[in-house]
């Protein structure tokens, strides 16, 4: 007993040296090149890290910082090296910041390429505007590249969504030209040093947030993969102040800036059958344009959509097996993306995916590429099923376009099953015959044969 | 293990004519067995029947595949 915790004790106290003593003093952001995009509802931060030893030993280990009011916003961190290559990052969080530690190949030349994509981090400012007015917001940033190693000399630009700001912070030197404003260079800055900057800017772009995605996908071995979508969306930049004039919205196409009129979603090239309908039925104001590589669709909700209004739809579209099916004998993997595009710039806050196997489906193995929540399986019945159909369901929150990438899902399937769903029509068919057979051969009449013909002489 | 690119064991641009044709075939079936006279030996009648229950359900799932129902 006394061993054991003595030991679990030691284990405890190494861990944590380890964790201190995994930044290494030593290691300086030689120069860190920093562009901010918030042209859109996201922000998009970019950073080209060159990184420099001052003993002159090779780097193995970095540790990219986000302080804690950017570590709920953030949505995603990616990470490359001087070739291009991804690098694989250990999330760790604590009560002031979320770290994530990288490892170095040896050798490598040390520049690192991190982008960061920040959801719901832009704050409509005035919060609420009248159906004319532009929409402004503010960005909160750091003029300072926040890291836990010496940065020797940085700078910062930022892009914004247009040429009218109304503020921003000033350190310098710090400048604004057109619709780009920079910070720096600065010299010799200390470790975790911060400085807040406000931007406060036009953006007229759709800020737009869907609440709840459902991606039901459902394979057929007919040949079919159906994909259906329920989406809920809000707008989500300035609300609307006072009442809504439809005579002022179309007499003057300028009027709501910030409001959205129509968005595009790209669906894969082999879409058909494609539909787009909301509780009441199809809403017809859409357009289809199919193009070489993907089929694009003009979505426009039944009313323009201002700060804070909502709409709910559903789109659909079938897809030929060969494109995400493969087989191996009685092993099948189905290859697919987690979500897929809805319009540019998005922000899901709740995505659920379901796939929906063909019954009679085995040794379900489920690889996706990054970490899900992955819900307890259940069963889906439909047109000439027994046991149902196993379904598989995942999800997840806080996502944008970067996590647009394929899952891998592997499943055991014996092709004799599918006769099952043509046997049991054939069953049916053939026990309505059976009972004809049967019927045709009872007597059901109450006087027997021959006294009714007497009574017919008669 | 080497996966290659999944197709159904029929064509689906084939469904709609296969679907007539079987339907076509399992109507006409049922049809005979009901004008069959009546007799002692009921083998005929499950033979045709058997048959056309056959044609009828394969008919009817690839009605089913070319409407869109994809089972």
């Amino acid at each position: 007993m006394n061993f054991k915790s003595s030991i679990t004790i030691f284990l405890v106290f190494l861990i944590s040296l380890t964790s201190c003593n995994s930044i290494d003093q030593e290691v300086e952001n030689k120069n860190v090149d920093r562009t901010i995009d918030i042209t859109s509802q996201l922000v998009k931060i970019t950073y080209k890290i060159t990184l420099e030893h001052k003993s002159k030993k090779p780097i193995t280990n970095y540790v990219f910082v986000l302080p804690i009011n950017e570590c709920n916003k953030v949505s995603i961190v990616t990470a490359r090296d001087a070739a291009k290559k991804e690098l694989k990052l250990t999330t760790s969080k604590n009560s002031e910041e979320c770290a994530y530690t990288m490892t170095l190949s040896a050798g490598s030349n040390p520049v690192i390429y991190v982008e960061a994509v920040f959801s719901k981090a832009l704050e409509p400012y005035p919060v609420a505007i009248p159906q004319s007015e532009r929409q402004l917001v503010r960005y909160f940033g750091s003029a300072y590249f926040y890291s836990p190693y010496k940065t020797l000399s940085q700078k910062t630009t930022i892009h914004l969504a247009s040429k009218s700001v109304e503020s921003y912070t000033q350190l310098k030197p710090s400048s604004q030209n057109d619709a780009q404003i920079f910070y720096g260079p600065y010299e010799n800055i200390a470790p975790n040093t911060k400085h807040e900057i406000v931007v406060h800017y036009e953006n007229n772009t759709p800020f737009m947030t869907i609440t709840r995605l459902e991606r039901t996908i459902e394979i057929s071995l007919w040949g079919n993969v159906a994909v259906e979508e329920t989406i809920d969306i809000i707008h989500s930049g300035a609300l609307l102040k006072g009442s809504f004039s439809r005579y002022d919205y179309q007499k003057d196409s300028r009027s709501g800036p910030a409001s959205v009129k129509s968005y595009k979603t790209i669906l894969p090239a082999s879409a058909t059958g494609v539909y787009y309908r909301d509780i009441n039925g199809n809403i017809s104001t859409s357009a289809m344009r199919i193009l070489k590589d993907s089929v694009e669709l003009d979505l426009r909700p039944r009313f323009p959509l201002f700060g804070g209004w909502r709409t709910h739809y559903t789109v659909g579209y079938n897809v030929p097996s060969f494109e995400y099916l493969f087989q191996s004998g009685d092993n099948y993997m189905l290859k697919m993306r987690v979500l897929d595009h809805v319009f540019d710039d998005m922000i899901v806050d709740e995505l659920i995916t379901k796939v929906i196997l063909p019954e009679g489906s085995k040794n379900i193995k489920l690889v996706t590429p990054y970490t899900v929540e992955r819900k307890p399986d259940s069963l889906h019945f439909t047109y000439l099923d027994i046991t149902g159909r196993p379904v598989i369901t995942f999800r997840k929150t806080n996502l944008v376009e970067n996590h647009i990438n394929d899952f891998n899902l592997k499943f055991n399937f014996s092709r004799i099953m599918m006769l099952q769903e043509p046997l049991l029509v054939v069953v049916f068919f053939y026990l309505i015959f059976l009972f004809v057979i049967i019927w045709t051969r009872l007597d059901f009449s109450i006087i027997k044969e021959r006294e009714s013909q007497h009574l017919h002489k008669d | 293990m080497d996966y290659v690119r999944y197709t159904s064991p029929v064509n689906p641009s084939i469904y709609p004519h296969l679907a007539t044709i079987l339907l076509i075939i399992g109507v006409s079936l049922s049809a005979w067995f009901f004008v069959l006279p009546k007799r002692q030996v009921v083998f005929k009648e499950l033979c045709v029947s058997l048959i056309a229950s056959v044609f009828l359900g394969f008919g009817v799932l690839f009605l089913f595949l070319s409407a869109g129902i994809y089972v």
